[in-house]
């Protein structure tokens, strides 16, 4: 009787390791399938309204450009923070090649910010406020 | 069976004889006998379905340990071959949106939206597709061009003239690493150059190149001449230089 109970015992914790070392075989594969590509759910539409709200223009850029998975949808408001980041990007390259007076790069950098201005919609303000922060008093200038 | 007195029919079973009325000698035995052959067989039958219910349950212990173990052998191989098994997947996905991919490219390239190009590259996991591999050093250059982008022309968090002299050593010395990556890609970069530095790569990275020195000259306070002048210096004269432009 007690042998038996031995059994019971031994096999019951066999049964209980061999359960969980297939539980984390199976949910640490899925995590490893997963981690193959970056995920950038994180950047959420509140990381970008609180770089507009901080005028951080610079993390602004940086979760942009990161955060730009091909087929994934982006809501008005996030399209409208992505505009005002590319547009911060493209008025500090302009004021730049003004430096160097490379007028060919400049002149795609008016571009980028003539078409990047249109799309801030709400965050219409930012585009003055970039001006005024890089000291561009008006754009082709 | 007969009756011995009388020699009518009798069953086995019968107390006494029904014509006769006299007892049945061999019923009380035949009872006993019946009785112990009943004991005998429920005391057999319960140890039969005891062996059977032990084997059964020991058989269904055994089973289940077997199966876990089965189970276990390709949770593990699972486990093993799980990268590779990402790897593909994301690799048929890039492979799906090729040529969208290379057109998105193109067009961050044609617009000089280098760190643009680099981010969507590394972002869409495109440096794990061969067909994507000649773009490798281009993000790279692209990679470093961005950091430097970032330590300098990011007016509202750097006042270098505020830093001590440990933490704006500390900037300089990256800027020099990137300075290095962009500007002796040639020297510096070993894989595959024969589909990463082509001429036509080559010329992307040297607009690369202007750019990063447009940023410097425009946010490092560096004058247009050092600032094209400083790819040609040794590290520590970057450095020198950087360290007097930045805290100026």
């Amino acid at each position: 009787m007690k042998k038996t109970l031995f059994v019971k015992i031994i096999i019951g914790i066999f049964t209980v390791l061999l359960t969980l070392s297939l539980i984390l075989f199976i949910t640490g594969g899925i995590e490893r399938i997963q981690n193959v590509s970056p995920d950038f759910s994180y950047y959420t539409e509140e990381s970008y309204l609180h770089c507009v709200e901080t005028q951080d223009y610079m993390y602004l850029l940086s979760i942009t450009d990161r955060d730009s998975v091909i087929e994934k949808s982006y809501s008005k408001t996030i399209m409208e923070c992505k505009a005002v980041a590319k547009y911060f990007e493209a008025a500090t390259l302009y004021k730049a090649y003004l430096t160097t007076t490379d007028t060919h790069s400049a002149r795609i950098q008016v571009q980028r910010m003539e078409q990047y201005a249109a799309q801030t919609g709400q965050f219409q303000e930012h585009v003055e406020k970039i001006n005024a922060l890089l000291e561009l008093d008006s754009i082709g200038n | 069976m007969k009756c011995p007195y009388c020699g009518s029919s009798l069953e086995l079973e019968d107390e006494f004889c029904s014509f006769c009325g006299k007892p049945n000698q061999f019923a009380k035995k035949h009872q006993a006998d019946m009785q112990h052959f009943n004991r005998e067989f429920t005391k057999t039958q319960q140890s039969v379905y005891e062996k059977t219910h032990r084997f059964a349950t020991l058989t269904t212990t055994l089973v289940i340990l077997l199966v876990l173990v089965i189970l276990n052998v390709a949770g593990a191989v699972f486990f093993s071959y799980s990268w590779r098994i990402g790897d593909h997947m994301v690799k048929k996905d890039i492979l799906d949106h090729e040529e969208e991919h290379r057109k998105n490219l193109e067009t961050f390239i044609q617009t000089e939206d280098y760190h643009g190009m680099s981010s969507y590259y590394n972002s869409n996991s495109l440096y794990i597709a061969d067909e994507f591999q000649e773009y490798n050093a281009v993000v790279s250059v692209a990679d470093n061009y961005f950091s430097i982008f970032q330590q300098l022309a990011d007016s509202k968090n750097a006042s270098y003239d505020m830093m001590d002299r440990e933490e704006l050593s500390s900037v300089v010395r990256s800027i020099t690493y990137n300075l290095e990556s962009i500007y002796n890609v040639e020297q510096n970069y070993n894989y595959r150059k024969d589909i990463c530095l082509t001429e036509e790569k080559m010329v992307v990275i040297r607009k690369i190149q202007s750019q990063t020195v447009a940023i410097l000259a425009a946010y490092g306070g560096l004058t247009l001449e050092e600032a094209k002048e400083i790819p040609n210096l040794s590290t520590s004269r970057q450095q020198e230089i950087l360290e007097r432009s930045l805290a100026k």
